[in-house]
């Protein structure tokens, strides 16, 4: 049996605050899942928009030898970075999307181990956004640094 | 006798209600929070007060550069930069500062429910989760509104 965590405050405050939590805690995976659905939405139709473009471009006839390799070169090296951002999108939507829903269910069954599940999505979430911004860091360091071998 | 036969009863009452009053103690939501629920959390809020200072971060860079870009411009222009924006221009610069204003705000509910959930965590203050949650859903909602106005902005572009 999993130890349960002592919560002595709650038990002045319990029938005021524990509609409002639930309250608060339901709101919040609503509107996750809102976020997490437009984010999927407009990371595809971004995508769309690109690859609509990118088929333009390579069916033009303009450009050879070195302009036309470059050419190419530039649109693979997009999309290599475009599916990396597009699975950074689908596994931090997901992991908000999971939270979303297992919260959900989580209060109208009373759970709380899928409570404790849901929080763990979360995490995953959060976690995804706290790597990527690692990652933008250490680029944009990089780039500060051969602008500042330029000068 | 009678105090003998009623002991029972006595006991079998207070039990009742002793164990009523565990299940009070360790309820959240009307129902018990494991310990790697609470681990969970905190570790999600570490993260998000992580990913909300690099964005506090960018947008102080963004704020830096943005007012580089129009110190620079205005001088070597001679106030023609500042003033030769236009109505569209205007209107763009208005649309930005609207926009950072949004996204500071959401990113200051971030930090704010990070704050908070792992002061939850460590103090097991009931009142501090629900708090943290409604920040949590201020930040999902404004960027929700962001992503919504984003849409709108690129279907109206794709259509013109």
């Amino acid at each position: 049996m999993e130890q349960m965590t002592p919560v002595e405050d709650l038990n002045i405050l319990e029938n005021e605050v524990h509609p409002e939590m639930e309250k608060q805690v339901a709101e919040a995976a609503k509107w996750a899942k809102y976020f997490a659905i437009g984010t999927l939405v407009s990371t595809g139709m971004s995508f769309i928009v690109k690859f609509i473009a990118i088929n333009k471009l390579g069916s033009s006839n303009s450009g050879f030898g070195n302009v036309a390799q470059i050419r190419s070169m530039a649109i693979d090296g997009s999309i290599f970075g475009d599916i990396i951002v597009l699975g950074i999108v689908i596994v931090s939507a997901m992991g908000l999307l999971n939270f979303s829903k297992k919260t959900q269910k989580a209060i109208e069954l009373k759970d709380g181990h899928l409570l404790a599940q849901s929080f763990g999505n979360l995490k995953s979430a959060f976690l995804v956004w706290g790597i990527c911004s690692i990652v933008l860091l250490v680029f944009f360091a990089l780039g500060s640094l051969g602008d500042l071998r330029n000068l | 006798m009678v105090l003998i036969s009623t002991l029972p009863i006595i006991v079998l009452i207070k039990t009742f209600f002793m164990l009523d009053e565990q299940g009070k103690e360790q309820s959240l939501f009307g129902f018990s929070l494991p310990d790697y629920g609470v681990d969970n959390l905190r570790k999600a809020a570490k993260w998000a007060r992580f990913t909300a200072i690099v964005a506090f971060c960018i947008f102080a860079i963004a704020t830096i550069a943005f007012i580089a870009v129009f110190m620079v411009g205005d001088a070597m222009y001679s106030g023609a930069f500042r003033f030769g924006l236009g109505v569209d221009g205007q209107m763009g610069l208005f649309v930005t500062l609207v926009v950072m204003c949004a996204f500071i705000y959401s990113f200051y509910q971030l930090l704010r429910f990070s704050a908070l959930s792992v002061k939850y965590a460590e103090r097991d203050r009931a009142t501090q989760l629900g708090d943290a949650f409604k920040s949590l859903r201020m930040f999902f909602l404004v960027m929700s509104i962001y992503i919504l106005f984003s849409l709108i902005i690129f279907f109206f572009t794709l259509l013109t």
